[in-house]
């Protein structure tokens, strides 16, 4: 069975400009409100206003069989909100919408209200692998023919006061700064015109990446979020990360992967082939695509 | 009476984060729950809060506050009585 | 050739009733709860609400772990014991090829508070004690700690959490993608969650009483639970025994309320068909139903609606969150062991200080343990965010 990326959408600090990848210091935010009702987004946390974003774009006219959401911090501001909140009022007469706010499968419940859902809802949080795990959950899924299409999104938000405790730890953790955004991608069994097929997802130890990569044919396109790992010089490989990271920048590379095969295609009736790389200090994580 | 609802309606838009809102826009007698304003079970518990919090007005369970809370004017009236009793 | 089915070889649990299956097995078979006045925890809460509290320090407990560090989180700790007593009883403990599929809500917030207290307070803080914070952190401190070399995966999906991790460690022994998996998950008693509950005002000042129409809500708790799945064939062949199956998993969503269910219980009543489809079972196979029942007005009368919907006649069914209070990511894990439990001794486990049947509900719970034929439990747990997920185990 052959694994599609039907229609994607991200909020990131990355994107394509004339096959160029761009990356920008900070995440500029859409108007909200051309997607999301204006009276339900007042409670809502950046994080979750990203997050319902993307998803719902990227489900435009799309029925999904089930949601499966990744965050690596979850929702920050709203439990920093609520610590707050109760250091001031020495637990005392706590407001409940921080608390209700802050599980981190709150992205993934109010996109299950939003679209009526009663699919398969899940939500990862594994540091650096939380899209990696989600967006192997859906293959998976669709492989056991528990259905045909899947919603995947990661979404991880950096308020002010986390970047700053952060800042603030002795050692450099693989939590870090700024990087917040939102990317959603529809997995499907069925071919359109213009998917990108998801050949494979492979975690392996960073001491055989090498190996492995230069087992590749020289066409094939990396894209790189690792945030150690840097690849041979090549015009076909492109290192992403800066000064400014999140724990989903993979999730934004598969993103302008899309992206950038979507621009390749236009010259060439030649198949594209992409590779998507992240990982931490002891392993990475491989997703080969298609197009 | 005026300077109650006019401050509750105040609070109301700052606690509720009903920042598409003014005073001005919010009828004092418009139904908060369900129709009217569109408030929900979340927003109950944090006039539950605020009532007691801004007003020491201590309301044991939500039921009992969405019949208190129908409007406005309504909790005006509720705040006024118990705070002569109080 | 038949199909190929999941087994339990190994469970381990660290609750309110006890460390180890036989102290929790006890309570269970005695009716004896492990709900208390909050002792070990600082909170203001702690007069007010009793809570199934494990009355050990965080240095007591570190103390019989090879961790030496303050700032190892307090679910990390309760989940060393129970994850060595699953892999001693699996005889796995030397194994390292090990997939954990780890559940938890708060992580490491037990610590993060007291540190986010200081730094509010202005008073000096060691920043590195934010470092294990993340769900994916307990995760990766467990792997570590044990030196698995599979895969580490995190879930949180608030109070089906470590279903969840059960019902996808099962789905992937299936179809070959782990050979052994240790799933569950911690959840540790704090300030945050304490506050958080109390805030909604679904906090019972007394001991809970679930499935009962006087309940008035849930008392919370602590707890880490976990258990060893594999293939049954690869349990044959390397001779292990086999404490149960783990035959149906289903996920869905109420899609209704953030924190509250439909009256229907719709999310539910999809998981517990799906949970019966996918183990070829009819509701009347099911002997008895440990229900999520928190104790809470809205909960209760939900997951009810959804049983008496799905089940003409409704099996015995019970609440033990009487018991240990709701150990919230933890409860899913725990419940599955006291259902494997069930299975084993042909006993079902009720809702304690259950007296009156809730209006509307055409079958009532039961107040006292007793033994009967148990063939298939079908266990749920419901959470916050609509995250309905239902688990059905069978005898081995």
């Amino acid at each position: 069975m052959d694994i599609y990326i039907a229609q994607y959408n991200a909020i990131s600090r990355y994107s394509l400009h004339n096959g160029e990848i761009i990356e920008e210091n900070i995440t500029a935010e859409p108007e909200y409100e051309t997607v999301l009702d204006p009276r339900s987004m007042r409670r809502l946390s950046k994080i979750l206003k990203m997050g319902l974003y993307t998803s719902l774009l990227a489900i435009r006219n799309i029925k999904i069989n089930g949601i499966i959401c990744a965050t690596s911090l979850g929702c920050t501001y709203d439990t920093y909100a609520f610590l707050n909140n109760l250091v001031e009022r020495k637990e005392n007469l706590l407001t409940p919408t921080p608390f209700i706010q802050s599980t981190h499968n709150t992205l993934a419940g109010t996109l299950g209200i939003i679209t009526d859902n009663h699919g398969y809802n899940m939500t990862w949080s594994n540091r650096i692998f939380s899209f990696f795990d989600a967006l192997e959950d859906a293959i998976s899924r669709i492989m056991l023919k528990k259905g045909n299409t899947f919603l995947v999104t990661a979404a991880d938000e950096m308020p002010e006061n986390i970047a700053s405790i952060i800042q603030l730890m002795p050692f450099s953790t693989t939590a870090n700064l700024k990087g917040e955004g939102s990317s959603s991608f529809v997995l499907s069994n069925t071919y359109s015109p213009g998917s990108l097929q998801i050949l494979s997802t492979e975690i392996m130890p960073i001491s055989i990446l090498d190996n492995h990569l230069s087992q590749l044919s020289s066409s094939t396109h990396i894209i790189n979020t690792h945030p150690t790992y840097k690849c041979s010089p090549s015009p076909n490989h492109h290192d992403l990360i800066h000064t400014t990271r999140s724990m989903i920048d993979d999730a934004f590379g598969l993103c302008i992967a899309c992206q950038y095969a979507d621009f390749l295609k236009q010259d060439t009736d030649i198949a594209i082939e992409i590779i998507c790389l992240s990982g931490d200090n002891e392993n990475a994580s491989v997703i080969q695509l298609k197009k | 009476m005026e300077d109650l609802i006019q401050e509750l309606k105040e609070k109301l838009i700052a606690q509720l984060n009903l920042k598409h809102l003014t005073p001005e826009s919010i009828d004092e007698n418009e139904p908060l729950f369900g129709t009217g304003l569109g408030l929900d079970s979340i927003d109950a518990l944090e006039i539950i809060v605020m009532m007691e919090n801004d007003y020491g007005i201590k309301l044991d369970n939500q039921n009992e506050a969405r019949e208190v809370f129908t409007s406005v004017h309504s909790i005006a009236e509720y705040i006024q009585k118990h705070r002569m009793h109080g | 050739m038949a199909k190929n089915r999941v087994v339990i070889t190994g469970m381990g649990i660290y609750s309110p009733l006890g460390k180890g299956l036989v102290a929790n097995h006890t309570s269970l078979y005695e009716n004896r709860h492990g709900i208390s006045n909050i002792s070990i925890l600082q909170t203001r809460l702690s007069d007010i609400l009793p809570a199934g509290e494990i009355k050990c320090s965080n240095d007591e407990l570190r103390a019989g772990t090879r961790f030496t560090s303050n700032y190892i989180p307090r679910s990390v700790l309760l989940s060393t014991f129970a994850i060595e007593e699953a892999l001693d009883q699996a005889g796995l403990l030397t194994h390292k090829n090990i997939d954990l599929y780890y559940a938890t809500t708060v992580g490491g917030i037990d610590i993060s508070e007291n540190l986010v207290e200081s730094r509010l307070q202005g008073n000096e803080v060691d920043y590195a004690g934010f470092q294990y914070h993340d769900c994916g952190a307990s995760s990766s401190l467990l792997g570590d700690y044990y030196g698995f070399t599979g895969r580490r995966y995190a879930i949180s999906t608030a109070c089906s959490s470590s279903a969840n991790c059960i019902g996808k460690a099962a789905q992937d022994i299936l179809t070959g993608k782990s050979m052994y998996a240790l799933a569950g998950g911690a959840d540790a008693l704090c300030r945050f969650t304490l506050n958080g509950f109390n805030s909604l005002m679904i906090l019972d000042k007394d001991l809970s009483n679930p499935m009962d129409n006087r309940r008035r809500g849930l008392n919370l708790g602590e707890a880490a639970a976990f258990l060893i799945l594999e293939s049954e064939t690869n349990a044959i062949e390397r001779g292990a025994t086999i404490l149960g199956y783990v035959s149906g998993y289903g996920n869905t969503n109420d899609s209704h309320h953030q924190t509250a269910s439909s009256e229907i219980g719709i999310g539910a009543q999809l998981a517990m068909c799906a949970a019966l489809k996918d183990a070829g079972l009819q509701p009347k196979d099911i002997s008895y139903i440990n229900a999520h029942g928190t104790g809470t007005i809205n909960n209760d009368l939900s997951e009810g609606n959804a049983v008496q919907e799905v089940f003409e006649k409704v099996p015995p069914i019970a609440s033990t969150k009487s018991y240990t209070g709701h150990t919230l990511a933890a409860s899913g894990s725990v419940e599955a062991i006291f259902s494997v439990l069930s299975l084993q001794y042909n006993e079902v486990y009720p809702s304690l200080r259950f007296g009156e049947a809730i209006e509307g509900h055409r079958f009532a719970s039961f107040s006292e343990c007793y033994s009967t034929e148990v063939q298939h439990v079908l266990s749920n747990a419901l959470g916050f965010g609509g995250n309905c997920s239902s688990l059905i185990f069978s005898k081995a």
